[in-house]
């Protein structure tokens, strides 16, 4: 690296610079790091006589019976025998033999089984019992998409097994490793087992990984498929199971290669369909309406409206408990209870849902009811017994990824028909249930497609890019995907990667490239955090980018909007939202909120706690990384009068591809290069006259809106990213003209100075190195 | 949105798909991909159902709900404007008028009472039922084996008992329309609607609606009343078993509604030709939505 020609050396950016320092000073100052603990695994020969691969039902059930546990050789309590009766009534226990038989005949199996059929937690100890991974050193891994899933399914595993959680069962998501030398079965998240595969391209430590949930096909499952895919072909012995909760189970077959497969039925009741003979006009008020109805007029049972995001769903459940309320008064109906439900809901508001149905107003009376109101999360990850009524519209907020504008977006878009299956499903759970869709049958047939898009179609892919050349897969046009995405999409990903200096102009990963890869980020958010440094602001970096990792910190309920504009106003900086972030956080760490306590300080603010304490989590976890990466941790240089200047530099190294401009005599902007019109989202702080501005976020609504915005020079730009801002790829127009301006001014400017600069050019940052 | 609604401007930037990123071939990404082996207009991976553009989705604004383009594309003529409440008064009359008085004021007076439903007024149609979401083959199999007179021996029975409508609702005209509908189908344009392409149909429409009214003539002459009353019973009892009561009552009074148009109108123009427009045009503003709604006072 060190022998380029000086000429190239020019163009490389901060980062660029900080990254192969970086890089250069741990290949001769390595990290003594630990030699690995040895795994530890307790054998007092329980499993004597088992063959690994040919173990039966029956031998595995007598290993459960006790009396001793096989895993610890601890005495088995009482609660795992009542578990293990539970467990054995389970729709997959029954064909337990047939899934180890199919098992033992082929590398790569597809499972599939509905959700409450047992299998996210009884097939990995169906395999723990046949892998016996302990015995070899191994491990078992099972993924789950959603970090919530994997720490949960992994607690009541543990229980099943009568172990503790974080020995022998343990989790490992982004900013939470619970295992030890001594786990045998880990849940992750998809995602977590993508970046250890990262590091080890064969998967060596595991002798099963099991998919979970690849019906959703996130971006990481559809990734893992294609990879495992390849690491089948390099290792024999490893095995796959795909398991799936839908009817699609035949494109994972075919794609796998005719993989046999096994379905067990899950314990459905027949659920009727109902369609409406005409389409609705307000889909909203058509489904509070279908509620009400159902309340007054149908017998016992919960009810599950599925609606687009949190606004609405708020919205509707204000207007169901207000017209139940005056059905109780007026017609004596019975007692209707209403909980929303939806991701950014705090977790123990999230648990009311399982709460029972509110008892009759007085002995005999007419029974009452649970309303839960629901985004798509009620779909298929969370399963809710007592339903018997579904009111699906027949939409949801979906996000899609335009890679010509540059626009991540969520939008409320028709669902598909494998989605209203899964919706009607959801009434059949505990007794004969019966959905109501708010369309006609003609819609439902011509107007909702097959499938729903996985989200590898829908998303940016710079980060996924970044991935698998980190994974050694340099051929991205001839990648396995089980659903290739548009080329246009990869295109995008690759260019922003190469003007962020991760790829070079051959398209290999730089070392900018491979260290922002260790970072659980978007591509762009690494590398401004691995340049930072050099603007001696990393510190404050950690914070805005943790903060920008996690959901929006500001609160602003409806009922108090005005006071919650005016409590964020106190954090305002001039420069801009990224800048308030940095204050909002120092204050929150800072002496005063420590005082009063943290809860009660975040609510007299209008800030939102659980927000704040995962961007500490975020932050610290990014912290980690930046050390073992030797970047780095400077700032707190609050008296240097370019403090904030430096910050903004430093935001600018990373954000110089979503920059906007002010256009001449309109209160809108105009993105650069992609020449979007956009205006300022108006929760920012920034007043309108600033001409440059980066952003953080481009949203498509009504008009299309730029959020979280900082104030910026556009010399610092042609000096940041010269590659990206070389005016030959720009169209003709306003924008061309004053960056030109500005480069002249800037090329003046150092012609001026040049000499000055020349004696005291040990001090420039460029030179170091 | 008619006059009234709210105008909505809407602007474009000069660019609004960036076609400037996307014809530019010398970018590093299309460079790249070509290096690779990929050839414009294909797309990536190993499978042949690869995309070669994004998913596009179209920004939903408003409450409407699904199939809304779809029932657009159904309207048949300007009176299917399917918001009309003024036809539940009209219905009486004509019901009266018929001779149908009791059964139409017992349900009209029947769905008054309920005030439940006559507040939500929301009404469904059955369909399938669902054994398991993942058989999807006997899902299929059983949705096409149930076959429409099936579905139509289905629709109503339950679920109309449990919620019945009310003639306000708006739902409810859309249970007219359909009514409506089906009955256009039976009577002409079956066969020929389903050998037409969307883009003729509009043409079609027009030229229908004339062919109706000029069969209407000839049958005018060549049938009395009495005989359309013997029809429009028959179909009546044929509606009957195929729906309950109060869809049956209901299509009826459509029936009945439209029926005179065709019944009455012979007489009238044979005898008096001036006074046969007149009426004619007093018709078409008695089926006319909004009219009809000023007719009767009723405000929405």
């Amino acid at each position: 690296m060190s022998d380029r020609p000086s000429k190239k050396l020019k163009m490389d950016s901060e980062a660029e610079l900080v990254a192969e320092a970086a890089e250069e000073h741990l290949r001769t100052h390595p990290h003594n790091s630990r030699p690995p603990t040895p795994f530890t695994a307790h054998d007092d020969g329980e499993f004597k006589g088992l063959t690994k691969h040919q173990t039966t039902a029956e031998q595995a059930e007598k290993l459960e019976n006790g009396p001793k546990n096989p895993f610890t050789g601890g005495e088995l309590s009482q609660q795992y025998f009542k578990i293990l009766k539970g467990r054995r009534d389970l729709p997959v226990h029954s064909q337990r033999q047939e899934f180890l038989d199919i098992f033992h005949s082929t590398q790569i199996m597809v499972f599939v089984g509905e959700t409450g059929s047992g299998k996210t937690t009884q097939i990995p100890q169906f395999v723990l019992y046949d892998e016996m991974p302990h015995l070899t050193g191994m491990q078992v891994a099972c993924t789950q998409p959603r970090r919530v899933a994997a720490m949960s399914v992994a607690k009541r595993v543990a229980d099943e097994l009568d172990v503790e959680l974080g020995e022998e069962v343990g989790y490992s998501i982004r900013f939470e490793n619970c295992t030890t030398n001594k786990t045998i079965l880990k849940y992750m998240t998809d995602g977590m087992l993508l970046r250890e595969a990262m590091d080890d391209h064969n998967l060596a430590k595991y002798s099963c990984i099991i998919l979970d949930e690849a019906h959703e096909r996130t971006l990481a499952t559809d990734i893992l498929m294609g990879l495992l895919k390849q690491v089948s072909i390099r290792r024999p012995d490893l095995k796959i199971i795909i398991m799936s909760a839908t009817l699609d189970a035949e494109k994972f077959q075919s794609y796998f290669n005719d993989a046999p497969l096994l379905a067990v039925p899950g314990r459905t009741h027949p659920v009727e369909i109902y369609y409406t003979p005409e389409f609705q006009r307000d889909y909203l008020d058509a489904a509070i309406r279908t509620v009400l109805q159902i309340h007054a007029t149908e017998p016992e049972g919960d009810i599950l409206l599925f609606l687009t995001g949190e606004e609405e769903i708020e919205d509707a459940c204000r207007k169901i408990s207000l017209e139940g309320d005056e059905m109780i008064r007026e017609q004596g109906a019975g007692p209707i209870k209403v909980y929303p439900l939806y991701g950014s809901l705090p977790p123990n508001q999230q648990q009311k849902i399982f709460e029972p149905a509110p008892e009759p107003l007085k002995a005999g009376g007419k029974p009452g009811r649970k309303v839960i109101v629901s985004t798509n999360i009620a779909e298929t990850s969370l399963t809710i017994d007592g339903i018997v009524y579904v009111v699906d519209p027949g939409f949801s907020k979906q996000k899609v990824y335009n890679p010509r504008i540059r626009v991540d977006s969520l939008l409320v878009s028709p669902i598909s028909k494998a989605s209203a299956q899964q919706r009607a499903g959801r009434a059949g759970r505990t007794r004969p249930g019966k959905c109501f869709r708010l369309y006609t049958e003609e819609a439902f047939q011509k107007e909702l497609i097959q499938q729903s898009y996985p989200e590898i179609l829908r998303s940016n892919l710079a980060s996924t890019v970044l991935e698998l050349k980190k994974l050694g897969i340099d051929d991205l046009v001839h990648f396995d995907f089980m659903d290739p995405p548009a080329p246009e999409t990869m295109m995008r990903a690759l260019e922003e990667l190469n003007y962020l200096q991760c790829l070079s102009d051959e398209g290999d990963l730089t070392p900018l490239g491979r260290m922002s890869s260790q970072f659980p980020l978007d591509p762009m958010l690494a590398v401004m955090l691995i340049g930072s440094p050099a603007y001696h602001c990393s510190e404050e970096m950690l914070t805005i980018v943790a903060l920008l990792s996690v959901p929006n910190v500001f609160v602003r309920p409806a009922s108090a909007r005005k006071r919650a504009d005016e409590a964020k106003m106190a954090f305002a900086h001039e420069d801009g939202d990224h800048l308030t972030l940095l204050n909002v956080y120092d204050q929150f760490q800072g002496d005063e909120a420590r005082v009063i306590g943290l809860h009660q300080w975040c609510r007299d603010n209008f800030l939102s706690y659980r927000s704040l304490t995962s961007a500490k989590s975020v932050r610290s976890q990014l912290t980690r990384i930046m050390e073992r990466n030797d970047l780095q941790l400077i700032g707190g240089d609050y008296d240097n009068p370019s403090y904030y200047n430096n910050i903004r530099k430093a935001l600018a190294g990373g954000f110089f591809m979503q920059v906007a401009k002010k256009k001449s005599g309109s209160k809108g902007y105009l993105t650069i290069k992609d020449n979007q019109e956009v205006l300022i989202h108006p929760s920012t702080v920034l007043s309108n006259t600033s001409e440059w501005v980066i952003y953080n976020e481009f949203v498509l609504t009504k008009s299309n809106y730029i959020r979280t915005v900082t104030n910026i020079k556009p010399e610092w730009l042609v000096e940041i990213a010269p590659k990206y801002y070389n005016l030959d790829h720009f169209a003709p127009g306003d924008v061309k003209l004053s960056l030109e301006r500005v480069i002249e001014t800037v090329e003046t400017m150092k012609r001026v100075n040049g000499d000055k600069k020349v004696k005291k050019s040990s001090k420039s940052s460029k030179s170091k190195k | 949105m008619g006059l009234a609604g709210t105008k909505v401007k809407q602007r474009f930037g000069l660019d609004p798909r960036n076609t400037n990123w996307s014809n530019d071939t010398s970018r590093f990404g299309h460079q790249y991909l070509e290096k690779m082996g990929w050839t414009q207009g294909k797309g990536l991976g190993l499978v042949d159902h690869a995309t070669t553009t994004h998913v596009k989705v179209s920004i939903k604004d408003g409450n409407v709900g699904l199939g809304a383009s779809l029932a657009k594309k159904q309207k048949q003529d300007e009176f299917d404007s399917g918001e009309c409440a003024g036809l539940d008064v009209f219905q009486r009359i004509l019901g009266r008028l018929n001779g149908k008085e009791d059964q139409i004021n017992k349900e009209l007076d029947r769905q008054k009472t309920e005030v439940w439903n006559g507040k939500w007024g929301m009404t469904f149609i059955k369909g399938e039922v669902l054994s398991s979401t993942w058989d999807a083959e006997l899902a299929k199999k059983a949705s096409k084996k149930r076959s429409r007179d099936n579905e139509k021996s289905t629709q109503g029975s339950d679920m109309d008992v449990k919620e019945p409508k009310r003639k306000k609702s708006k739902s409810n005209k859309e249970d007219d329309k359909k009514a409506k509908k089906d009955k256009k189908e039976k009577n002409e344009s079956k066969e020929k609607r389903e050998g037409k392409g969307r883009k003729e149909k509009k043409e079609r429409k027009e030229k229908k609606e004339k062919k109706e009214s000029k069969v209407r003539k000839e049958k005018k002459e060549s049938k009395d009343k009495k005989e359309k009353k013997e029809k429009k019973e028959k179909k009546e009892s044929k509606n009957t078993k195929k729906s309950k009561n109060e869809k049956k009552i209901e299509k009826v009074t459509r029936e009945s509604m439209l029926k005179p148009k065709e019944s009455d109108a012979p007489q009238i123009s044979t005898r008096l030709s001036v006074r046969s427009r007149w009426i004619k045009q007093k018709r078409a503003s008695v089926m006319d939505a909004k009219a009809l709604n000023e007719i009767f006072m009723i405000t929405n």
